[in-house]
């Protein structure tokens, strides 16, 4: 009965590289927690604040209906500025996508260029534009659109110029041999297959710009935003409770009408 | 539109000419953008005349921004900023932990139908919420803290890495999972070695991701208090210091550019196995 | 908007003084020592001589990879040359600035093994971009053709039997009708010469021969100049009057189709035509 003559074959290990990533990890995560050099992760104030805490979540969960009127305008010039964003972000993208694709831009230098530019526009997140914009242009729903653009251009040319990367170079090779222009076989050729695609993504930046546009006032930049700062500083938690269902409605209402809609896009 | 003269022969020996069908999926979806657009721009209330100084004014200001950044204050922005991507890193470690058994918990096929259902609702109504929006919320309990920006972070992280999880088990292939239930598997024994094994790399790359969206989401919430980078950023903003201002962003646009490097080498070594 | 074209409209604007020249005689083609060197360092065309006759229907046959497909695309600088020289109708490529060469383009229509059509866009849409270089930049761009370009369109669709399917989206034909659409699409150029890289290649054999039949008509009824690239030796044979073989990069066969036996196809392909196995020793190491 014993077949342990089986030349059993050893274990491998597990590699060195998945311990020290595990551990560097833990590590990260251990200073990060600590207080001082990180972020002081500190349960003991959540106990001892409970209670203030508490009489705050009860005003959350009886949300100030009497409110409504007052956010009506805000509400829909978020959505404004949500649309227009999309709507200017959308226009502006489309030169930049066919100059980021390498197979709608020959020149590697001038796609670079693009492509680090917009790297950078895009690592810069819309609050943080929307709160320098404001101190430069004003308060009012301008700065709000001018972040949100910048946010959309860079998120729209990246996912849309690898979707051009992706198609078939035959199509750029017929329109080259029937002496088509750049701008022709981008327009001709490579747009109409990438329709789809581009109205998708658009729905997505929508959606996101929905999500953004309602906290941008908070730094003053146009709709439900000024109103979530004015209600915070009064500490109506039962009218931002108004308000945060308010967003949660338009967003998810958003989210369904975008999915039917790319269903029948796609 | 008479069709008798769509449809005729003529005398260049071509044939009949078929009428262009008309399109009226695509008139309706362009009128409803119209609409959408003049909605848009009804009432709203932009001083359109600014616009054209707009252009001048940026370059104004980017001259005061970025001519003589005051690089006196380089090393507290990146001290703060590492105080955000620290915020990030909780967001997203702590997230993982706490989203990935709930993933599973959420797939259809693994989980009883209204744990699932239960679950796909939770994590759309996290994703629903702003984050500032959630921070707002939480402070009233942990206070204007960096602590509350990692919690807030953490919760935000659950929700789409909850969502995106239990999509990934749903499509994984499907072989191995018959192969470990063949054996007598348990639901957990089938999540562990037939499942598991597929959907790793995937999840690592959403964990990185993830990490990507949370760095710049911690700089947000800055802004409103949480501290960081952000916070830093409002106070010079509100001074207008534009000097350094200029340097702050030059810190934000360089951390966050450098950890979506790091997390794409990271990310390609992956998926390269 | 839907065409409202009346028979005596067509047939006026048929004939555009623009674009008919006193001179649309198809054109000849002189290579002169073309060489094609890739970045790589591969040789994809070594120092090719020899002169096509207007109105000729080529063949040119070889393994993948023998450098078929490289020179057909010096014709119409898709692949520029690396030394020698083409000239097409008298005019000599290899030196041409990017605007004329794009002018040049315009009369040389091209086929592919792949179709090349936008699968989104209508039949229509998709033969009218052989009208790019004939009209207006602006209105190629938003989609308004002039009424004699639709002309000329429908034209081209007709002779390939495809009118009735004018308006349907490309991707929803079968592949035969997706080439006869890109040969519309090579018509719609008025082209002086057409070059066609393995059209039949995809397609099974009744289709391919009817997309031969297409080609065959065309160059007879019309007498433009047909460059054909195929790794069939029947195909070759039955409708070409001058096959071209090609092996690395070299010239290695130029004759009639009479004077194509099948020790000429062996030494082309180092084997005889129909054998699966290489007869060449010296066909070993390829893949």
């Amino acid at each position: 009965m014993n077949d342990l003559s089986l030349r059993i074959p050893a274990k491998p290990h597990v590699s060195l590289r998945v311990i020290a990533g595990t551990a560097v990890c833990i590590i990260i995560t251990i200073v990060s927690c600590a207080p001082k050099i990180g972020v002081g992760v500190d349960f003991n104030l959540v106990a001892r604040n409970w209670s203030n805490g508490a009489v705050r979540i009860v005003q959350l969960l009886h949300p100030d209906f009497s409110y409504f009127p007052r956010t009506v305008h805000a509400l829909a010039e978020t959505l404004q500025m949500a649309f227009i964003a999309t709507l200017v972000s959308g226009i502006i993208c489309i030169p930049l996508i066919f100059w980021a694709a390498a197979l709608s831009n020959p020149n590697a230098l001038g796609r670079r260029i693009t492509r680090f530019i917009l790297d950078v526009v895009r690592a810069v997140p819309d609050l943080l534009y929307a709160s320098i914009l404001v101190a430069m242009v004003g308060v009012g729903p301008l700065p709000g659109i001018i972040a949100l653009v910048l946010v959309d251009i860079g998120i729209l040319v990246k996912l849309l110029s690898e979707s051009v990367d992706a198609m078939d170079r035959g199509l750029v090779e017929a329109g080259e041999s029937a002496g088509a222009t750049r701008w022709q076989i981008n327009r001709l050729m490579l747009a109409p297959s990438l329709t789809p695609t581009y109205l998708s993504q658009l729905l997505y930046v929508l959606e996101l710009n929905v999500r953004a546009s309602s906290i941008l006032g908070l730094v003053g930049a146009g709709g439900l935003g000024l109103q979530i700062d004015a209600v915070r500083t009064y500490y109506r938690y039962d009218q931002l409770s108004l308000i945060i269902l308010e967003i949660l409605i338009v967003v998810i209402a958003l989210d369904v009408l975008s999915a039917a809609i790319r269903k029948r896009l796609l | 539109m008479n069709t008798s003269a769509n449809r005729s022969t003529n005398r260049i020996g071509i044939g009949t000419v078929p009428p262009r069908p008309a399109a009226w999926g695509q008139r309706i979806a362009w009128l409803v953008i119209t609409a959408v657009a003049v909605l848009s721009f009804h009432g709203i209330s932009i001083d359109w005349s600014r616009i054209g100084s707009l252009p001048a004014q940026v370059v104004q200001y980017s001259i005061l921004m970025f001519s003589s950044p005051d690089w006196t204050k380089f090393g507290e922005a990146l001290h703060q900023t590492l105080l955000s991507v620290e915020m990030a890193w909780i967001g997203t470690v702590f997230g993982a932990i706490i989203a990935t058994p709930l993933s599973f918990l959420a797939s259809r096929g693994f989980a009883p139908r209204w744990m699932t259902a239960l679950l796909h609702g939770l994590f759309s109504l996290i994703r629903a919420i702003p984050e500032v929006v959630l921070a707002i919320i939480l402070l009233t309990v942990t206070g204007l803290t960096p602590f509350t920006g990692a919690l807030t972070l953490v919760i935000t992280s659950v929700g789409t890495l909850g969502k995106w999880g239990y999509e990934a088990v749903e499509q994984a292939d499907p072989k191995p999972i018959e192969a470990v239930r063949s054996v007598g598997g348990s639901t957990w024994q089938t999540l562990r070695w037939g499942v598991w094994p597929d959907i790793e790399p995937t999840f690592l790359s959403f964990w990185l991701y993830r990490f990507e969206v949370n760095v710049r989401a911690s700089a947000v919430l800055g802004l409103i208090g949480a501290g960081g980078i952000g916070d830093m950023l409002s106070s010079y903003v509100q001074y207008r210091q534009w000097p350094v201002i200029g340097v702050l962003l030059i810190v934000v646009v360089m951390v966050t550019m450098l950890v979506d490097a790091a997390s794409q080498a990271i990310r390609k070594r992956i998926v390269e196995g | 908007m839907s065409e409202t074209t009346t028979p005596s409209r067509l047939a006026q604007t048929a004939t555009n003084p623009q674009d008919a020249p006193a001179d649309d005689a198809p054109w000849g083609l002189v290579f002169h020592d073309a060489t094609v060197r890739y970045p790589n360092g591969v040789v994809g065309l070594d120092s090719i001589t020899l002169q096509i006759e207007p109105g000729d229907m080529v063949a040119v046959v070889g393994l993948s990879g023998a450098g078929k497909s490289t020179f057909i695309r010096t014709v119409n600088g898709l692949v520029p040359l690396s030394e020698g020289s083409v000239e097409v109708g008298g005019q000599l490529i290899s030196s041409m600035k990017p605007r004329a060469l794009r002018r040049i383009r315009g009369s040389i229509g091209m086929i592919f093994q792949g179709f090349n059509l936008s699968a989104r866009s209508s039949v229509m849409s998709n033969v009218l971009v052989g009208r790019v270089r004939h009209t207006a930049g602006w209105r190629t761009l938003i989609g308004w053709y002039p009424k004699s370009d639709r002309t000329i369109a429908f034209q081209a669709l007709d002779q390939v039997g495809l009118l009735e399917r004018a308006w349907t989206r490309a991707s929803n034909l079968s592949g035969g009708q997706q080439q006869r659409v890109a040969i519309a699409r090579a018509l719609a150029q008025r082209p002086r010469l057409i070059l066609a890289d393995e059209p039949v290649a995809s397609l099974d054999p009744p289709t391919a021969a009817s997309i031969m039949g297409y080609l065959e008509s065309i160059n007879r009824k019309q007498g433009i100049t047909m460059l054909i690239n195929v790794h069939s030796v029947e195909i070759a044979r039955r409708y070409a009057n001058r096959i071209i073989g090609l092996r690395a990069g070299k010239l290695v066969f130029d004759g009639t189709a009479e004077e194509a036996t099948d020790d000429v196809f062996a030494g082309i392909y180092g084997r005889a035509p129909g054998q699966d196995a290489p007869v060449g020793a010296d066909q070993a190491g390829r893949p």
